[in-house]
């Protein structure tokens, strides 16, 4: 008798630790799949404004440097903190750095500083953005990891 | 000895009226008690219809209330009215009063349950059963299977996701220097404040001798936003490195001026 006891708050303890543990992953998964969203709508903006405005030889794209054009204008609130914590930032890349290709480009990344260091996303859940965005690979491809192990997404125009 | 009281009864339990009453007899010996009991029992069935008597019998330690119906005494426990009546022999009632019969048994009679519906009063067809023993098992072993399958399943879902290949690290291996005058001349050889630029949005790495570690990135309007860290020094792929708790990859000094971390070339200012 004991042992029935025993297993049926056995059951609905763990049932409860299931809920918890499966509404933890849930969250986790909108939050998920909402950075991806993100870094998704910079690429697009950033790829249809290179469209407009530039060509593959271009100057990357910098006030200084091509003054004739339009600088970039995303609608993205930047100063708004991710879902995952932190802010997103973005940022022209020299040709220097973004060799070997002379395209511009712009990387799109996650800040994590004070007031907003409560990064919140593991290298596991940053594998499934790459996966869902890039090639899966946090070392290769656009989508790495970089300063402080925070995500940036490398942004060219499109061939 | 066993006090008793009546009701509605009289004094040799021959007869039974309403005008009665109740009234005590004051103590009598368990003989007395059942002579008195057999009285009872042989009473009159229209006095006892229409007079409703009944016997309180009382020791120290139990109270009990005796009827009659169709010649059968019946024993009723006052402090437990939602229990059944039982139906014994007078000397079965004296021994439930007196407590030998508790005594010899292991099980209190009360608990106990009716095979029928009583169809009188007093339930005249009732008796009595002994109270089922306390199951072994609550529930069945189809229940019980379904509930481990339950368990199973429930803990494979909570630990699963530990069970899954973790991602390949995106830094390489890197092995600690633990000799401590070759970390004091490393640390000093390697501190100072690198930059990847001068402009708001150009990043740093600030190396201490006393191995505090700083990440920062330049601002426009503000001060540089701050990383705080530590480090230590060691080997990774057989260079010289530099790794620190949270910072997501190694730090490769390339000569005395130059540092590689994340992709992007740090210069030394300092």
């Amino acid at each position: 008798m004991m042992l029935d006891v025993l297993l049926v708050v056995a059951v609905v303890l763990l049932a409860l630790v299931a809920g918890a543990v499966a509404l933890h992953r849930q969250n986790q998964q909108k939050i998920i799949t909402q950075v991806a969203r993100d870094f998704t709508r910079f690429k697009t903006e950033f790829q249809d404004y290179l469209g407009k405005t530039a060509s593959p030889s271009d100057h990357p794209v910098a006030d200084t440097e091509a003054p004739r054009k339009p600088p970039f204008r995303s609608t993205f609130q930047w100063s708004a903190p991710t879902p995952a914590g932190g802010i997103y930032r973005w940022e022209h890349i020299e040709n220097s750095t973004a060799a070997p290709s002379i395209r511009p480009a712009l990387r799109a990344r996650i800040t994590a500083f004070a007031p907003h260091q409560n990064f919140t996303l593991s290298t596991a859940d940053l594998t499934e953005i790459d996966r869902q965005i890039d090639d899966g690979n946090l070392v290769t491809g656009a989508f790495r990891t970089g300063f402080a192990g925070w995500p940036e997404l490398t942004i060219r125009a499109r061939p | 000895m066993i006090r008793i009281t009546i009701s509605n009864l009289a004094r040799d339990a021959g007869s039974a009226s309403a005008d009665l009453g109740r009234r005590s007899l004051g103590e009598l010996s368990n003989e007395g008690t059942i002579a008195l009991l057999e009285k009872f029992r042989a009473l009159d069935p229209v006095e006892n219809l229409e007079a409703e008597p009944e016997i309180v019998l009382e020791t120290r330690l139990n109270k009990f209330v005796i009827r009659t119906i169709q010649q059968r005494l019946y024993l009723y426990n006052p402090r437990r009215i939602d229990e059944p009546a039982l139906k014994l022999s007078a000397e079965q009632i004296v021994a439930e009063v007196d407590g030998t019969a508790a005594a010899a048994r292991t099980r209190a009679p009360f608990p106990a349950r009716q095979d029928s519906t009583p169809t009188g009063e007093f339930g005249d067809q009732a008796h009595l059963l002994p109270a089922p023993a306390p199951p072994e098992n609550l529930l069945e072993s189809s229940h019980r299977l379904a509930l481990a399958a339950a368990l199973v399943g429930l803990s494979g879902y909570v630990v699963y996701p530990a069970l899954l290949p973790m991602p390949a690290d995106p830094a390489p291996p890197f092995e600690a220097i633990h000799d401590v005058g070759q970390i004091e001349k490393l640390h000093s050889q390697v501190a100072g404040v690198y930059v990847t630029g001068n402009n708001p949005g150009d990043r740093g790495i600030a190396l201490a001798e006393d191995g505090t570690l700083k990440l920062f990135e330049l601002n426009a309007d503000s001060s540089p936003s701050l990383l705080q860290s530590t480090f230590q020094v060691g080997r990774s792929a057989g260079a010289f490195a530099v790794s620190g708790r949270q910072i997501g990859g190694l730090i490769l000094p390339l000569g005395k001026t130059t540092l590689r971390y994340a992709g992007e070339t740090y210069r030394r200012v300092e």
